[in-house]
Parts: structure tokens; sequence; C-alpha cells
């Protein structure tokens, strides 16, 4: 019974791990740079197949795609930014809400056209590569390693990315782009870096929950829509903006599915994290934690 | 401008060309080979799709990313009383239920605004599909129903006649007193709601007319496959296409969403093979971000853009 339970925490802190990773993207590109990607669970599909290709094509031993797919991730962020249009919308003269929806119609179409350019060259079926093996055994509780690694790296990383946001200058500019974009820009923060960051660290969290995703679990194309929503129901729940909420929100998720799935139903997972997200939007829209 | 070659009055030659394509087409099933009617067939059920999405999206601006939801819903109330009960009663029952669901989840969700709406609509979809399916699993025990197959040209008409209706009710909705109230809730939401109007009592109706069309369309055009499971139905498939159709069309307008909806579903007939339907789809994603971008009004921007250019007052 206890190792039950056990399991199913540490599987929940394992799945929260995930969420987290993909939620802290969308949380910082909705908070500072006005766009709700719903592309971003596609992103992280993406950096799932960049793994998947350099270690069966360029026999990279798995590990190393933990550093290499974030960065090359990162940097398809700086493009999307930078060449996507994404900089030029975000300085258009339109009001926040026009903003926002013409950010998040430019994300689903991209979530589209992510989705389905993976099916096209990769095929729509399950593909998968071996993991590093082994497993943690302690009494009846059997753990394996990359689960371990999934979350002695997804945590200490988004501690890390608080810790900036918190401490550097930096930070302390994303801060200020997070509260009033106007105003930082006429106090001489450089707003295009800003965003720039922003893109560049989303993409990379994002493409770092891609690896990690694809080494415990086989993927498809079609993965990346369940991540988008369970990643902004995280963010929604934790507070648009802040990592610490997203930490908190990324662990009522990931644990209530453990438990649900074991106890209820796998395919009762979505109904009950559905009715706690609009649940949260009725009662405290602004989500757990209010700032950065 | 070359005034000769355009119409005078862009709204009277609507209505003209209206009326004779609706001639034509309710006689097409006596002339028309069966791959026209097929093309047809999809041509009319996504213009009626995008009118009935945009009685609530296109109105009112809350942004309804789950069409798939409703059609899907449908399809499966289809399969159950169609059982019992006659085709031509199905359908307004079906619509019925869709009203019914959508108005009570309407009460709840259309209290969330802007993208926050958008996003609930969105896994409304993986929502339904997925409690359908549980339900399937544990009570029902099938994967999939079986509906008995109708002759397309019985299916085509009936779902004209749905999609005719829906247009027709879109108009009188957008022309009445209770069409410019959702407007005024697009325009400011907290200022209608000072003026008087009831907002949320018209939001959840305008979800409720939405979803009773989409319900009607969909359970008329089911008996053509002859087979649903979650995957046929809940297709994000039909969610996205609408959507491109109806931001291409300008967003609230009838017009530009049925010219958009019949350009992309030839493109889908003339271009869409069933093999590698991929190249379609991320071509209309790329479609949609430029139009988004450089062409946020549509196709109705446009219009207007030519119309108001020639000094007439854009209908």
């Amino acid at each position: 019974m206890l190792t039950t339970a056990l399991d199913l925490a540490i599987g929940g802190i394992f799945l929260s791990s995930l969420y987290v990773l993909v939620a802290v993207g969308i949380s910082l590109l909705y908070g500072v740079s006005q766009t709700i990607n719903l592309a971003h669970g596609d992103f992280m599909i993406v950096g799932a197949y960049l793994a998947f290709m350099l270690i069966t094509a360029l026999g990279v031993v798995p590990t190393w795609t933990l550093i290499v797919v974030p960065i090359l991730m990162g940097l398809l962020g700086l493009a999307l930014y930078r060449a996507g249009g994404f900089s030029r919308i975000l300085t258009r003269p339109i009001s926040r809400g026009d903003r926002e929806f013409t950010t998040m119609i430019m994300t689903f179409a991209l979530a589209w056209v992510t989705s389905n350019l993976l099916a096209w060259i990769f095929t729509a079926n399950v593909q998968a590569y071996p993991a590093p093996a082994g497993q943690l055994i302690i009494g009846d509780l059997v753990v394996p390693i990359r689960k371990l690694m999934t979350i002695v790296i997804a945590w200490p990383l988004i501690g890390v990315l608080g810790f900036m946001v918190k401490t550097t200058r930096i930070g302390l500019s994303i801060r200020c782009v997070f509260d009033d974009s106007e105003a930082s820009k006429l106090m001489g923060i450089d707003v295009n870096r800003v965003h720039s960051i922003i893109f560049f660290l989303a993409l990379l969290t994002a493409g770092l929950g891609g690896a990690l995703f694809s080494m415990n679990f086989a993927f498809s194309p079609y993965l990346g829509t369940e991540f988008t929503i369970l990643g902004i129901v995280v963010t929604i729940i934790g507070g648009i903006g802040s990592i610490k909420g997203a930490l908190v929100g990324g662990l009522i998720v990931g644990l209530s599915e453990s438990f649900v799935m074991f106890f209820i139903s796998p395919l009762l997972k979505i109904a009950f994290i559905y009715t706690l997200f609009i649940a949260i939007l009725l009662v405290r829209p602004v989500g757990l934690f209010r700032s950065m | 401008m070359r005034r000769a070659v355009i119409p005078t009055n862009t709204t009277k030659m609507t209505s003209i060309f209206g009326v004779i394509a609706v001639a034509v087409l309710f006689v097409a099933p006596s002339f028309a080979s069966r791959y026209l009617l097929q093309i047809l067939l999809t041509i009319v059920l996504y213009v009626q799709l995008v009118t009935a999405w945009n009685i609530l999206s296109g109105f009112t601006g809350y942004l309804f990313l789950g069409v798939a939801a409703f059609y899907g819903i449908a399809g499966y109330a289809y399969a159950i009383v169609s059982l019992e009960i006659p085709y031509f009663v199905a359908i307004p029952v079906v619509g019925m239920l869709c009203f019914v669901i959508s108005y009570a989840i309407g009460m709840v969700l259309l209290r969330i605004r802007g993208p926050y709406f958008a996003i609930a609509s969105y896994a409304l979809v993986l929502l339904f599909a997925n409690v359908v399916l549980y339900y399937e699993q544990t009570y029902s025990r099938v994967t999939g129903r079986v509906v008995s197959i109708l002759p397309v040209s019985t299916t085509y008409t009936v779902l004209l006649g749905v999609a005719i209706a829906t247009i027709v009710v879109a108009y009188l909705i957008k022309r009445s007193k209770f069409g410019y109230g959702l407007s005024y809730i697009k325009g400011n939401e907290d200022l209608a709601n000072v003026v008087g109007i009831n907002v949320a009592r018209y939001k959840c109706l305008a979800f409720g007319i939405s979803a009773f069309f989409i319900g009607m369309a969909t359970a008329a055009i089911i008996p053509r496959g002859g087979y649903i499971d979650t995957t046929v139905v809940f297709a994000p498939t039909i969610s996205f296409n609408t959507l491109v159709m109806g931001v291409v069309g300008g967003l609230g307008s009838i017009r530009g969403g049925v010219l958009s909806a019949v350009l992309f579903s030839l493109l889908f007939e003339l271009f869409g093979t069933r093999a590698n339907p991929y190249p379609l789809f991320v071509f209309m994603g790329v479609l949609l971000m430029v139009v988004i971008f450089y062409f946020p009004r549509g196709i109705e921007g446009v219009i207007a853009r030519v119309t108001s250019a020639r000094g007439e007052q854009a209908s």
C-alpha cells in the first residue's frame, strides 16, 4: 500500500517535471511577451523528434541530447521571434486584446503546421529509441533511472531560472517588462532584447521537456495538443508569469493526474483536470501566485 | 477603379448570386456525378459550419476553437437516436440536444473571457472525446458505432436545407436587436452590461444557436460515412478548418465566411489526398498565419476596402 502510494507520488512528480518545463515557457511567453502559445506542446514534440534524430541518425549519446536539443530549440525560438513575425506583432500599435487574438491565432496555426510537418517527415507512426537503462531499487519500490533523471534535471533547472529572474539584471528587466512594457521602454530597457530572451528561454525549456519526454515515452506528431492544454492549465492555476506558480501548479496537476489515473480511469484524467481548470478560472482568475 | 467590371451594388449582387446558386445547388443531385456531388457536399458542410461558428465567435468575439466537440457529441447522439427514430426527426432532436448541452456549458464557460475562453473551448474537444470514450469502453463496450447509410442525394439535399436555414438565421440575427446586442458584447462587454443588455443570456443563446446548427448539420451528414468512433467525429481537423475559414473570411462576416468556405473546400477536394494530406494541412496553417498577419479582417476586409474605395457604403 505504502509502496503503491510512493510509486504514484514519484510518478506524479515525474509527470509534474514535464508539465512544469512546458508551463514555464507558456507562462513567460504570455506574461512577458503577450503571446499565448498554442504551439508550445508541439514545440516540445519537435524537441523529442530532434533528440530522436540526433540519436538514431547521428549516433549521439542520449544524455548529450539533453544539452544539444534545448539549445537548438532556443535558437529556433530566437528565429521565430526575429523572423517569424512575432517581433512585428509585439511592436504594432494595437490593443492588448487584439495582440493576444493575433498571437493566439498565429500560434494555433503554428501548432497545426508543426504537427503536420512532423507527420509529413516522420509519418504519423509512433517512434521511440532505446533510453538509458537501469533502475533504482529501494525495498519494493522500483524507479527507472530515466524517470529519476527527468526529475533531477528539470527541477533544479527551473530553480535556476527562477533565481535568474529574481536576482540578475536581465531578470530585473524581464520583470519590468512583465509589469509594464511601455513604461520599461521609456525607462531605457531594450524590450526587444527581453522578448528575444523570453522566446529563447521558452523554447529552450520546451526542448528540454521534449528530450526528456522522448527518453521516457514513445512519441508521435500529434501529442502536442494535450501538452499545450495541460501546460496552459498549469500556468493558469499557478498564475501567469509566476515561476513559483508553475512549479506548484505542475505539482498539483501531475500528482492529481497520477492518482486519478490509478484510482479512477486514465480516460477521466482530462475531465478531472478540466474541472480544476474551470474552477480556478471562476474562483481565482489570476491564479495562485500573482506576480513574478 | 474599373467601374465597368465591378458591380455597383455589392449587397444586391450578393443576394442575386445567392438565389441562383441555391437554385442550382438544389437541383444538383439530378445532374451531378457522384464525384461532383461529393465536392458539393464538402462545400455545403463547411459553409454551414463556418456560418454556425460565426453566430458565436464572429458576432460576440468569443473565439470558439472546439467545433469538433459538438460535431462529436452530435455524431454520437445521432448514432444513438437514429436506432429509434427516422432520419428527418433525428436531425432536429440532435440539434436540440446540442442546444441544451451548449447552453448549460455556456453558463459556466462563457463567464471566462478572452483567450481563456478560447483555450477552454480548445480543451473541450479533448474532454468530450475522453468522456465519450470512457463511457463507451466502460458501459457500452464498443469502440465505434455503425450508422445505417443513406444515399448521398438525400444527405446532400437535407444538409443544403440546413445550411440555408443557418445562413438565413445568421442574417436575421445580425439584423435583429439580439444581433446588435451581440455586437455590443464584442465591442465592450462591460459597457454592454451597463447599457442594459442581458450579457450572460445573450452569450449563452448565441452559443446555443451556434451549437444547434452544428448539431443539425452533423446529424444530416453522419449517415454518409456509416461508421463513427471518437477519432472520426472528434477530429481536430474540423475545428481547425472551421477556424481557418472563419478567420480568412473575416470574423463575423457571413458572406466572407461562405466565400472562404467554398474556396477552401475546393482546395481540399482538388489537392487533398487521403494518402498524404500533410502538405495541404501545412499549407493551410501557413496561409492562416499570413492572413492574420497581413489581413486581420480577411476577405470581408478586402471587400470593404474595395467598396469603400469606390465611395459606396460597405454592407
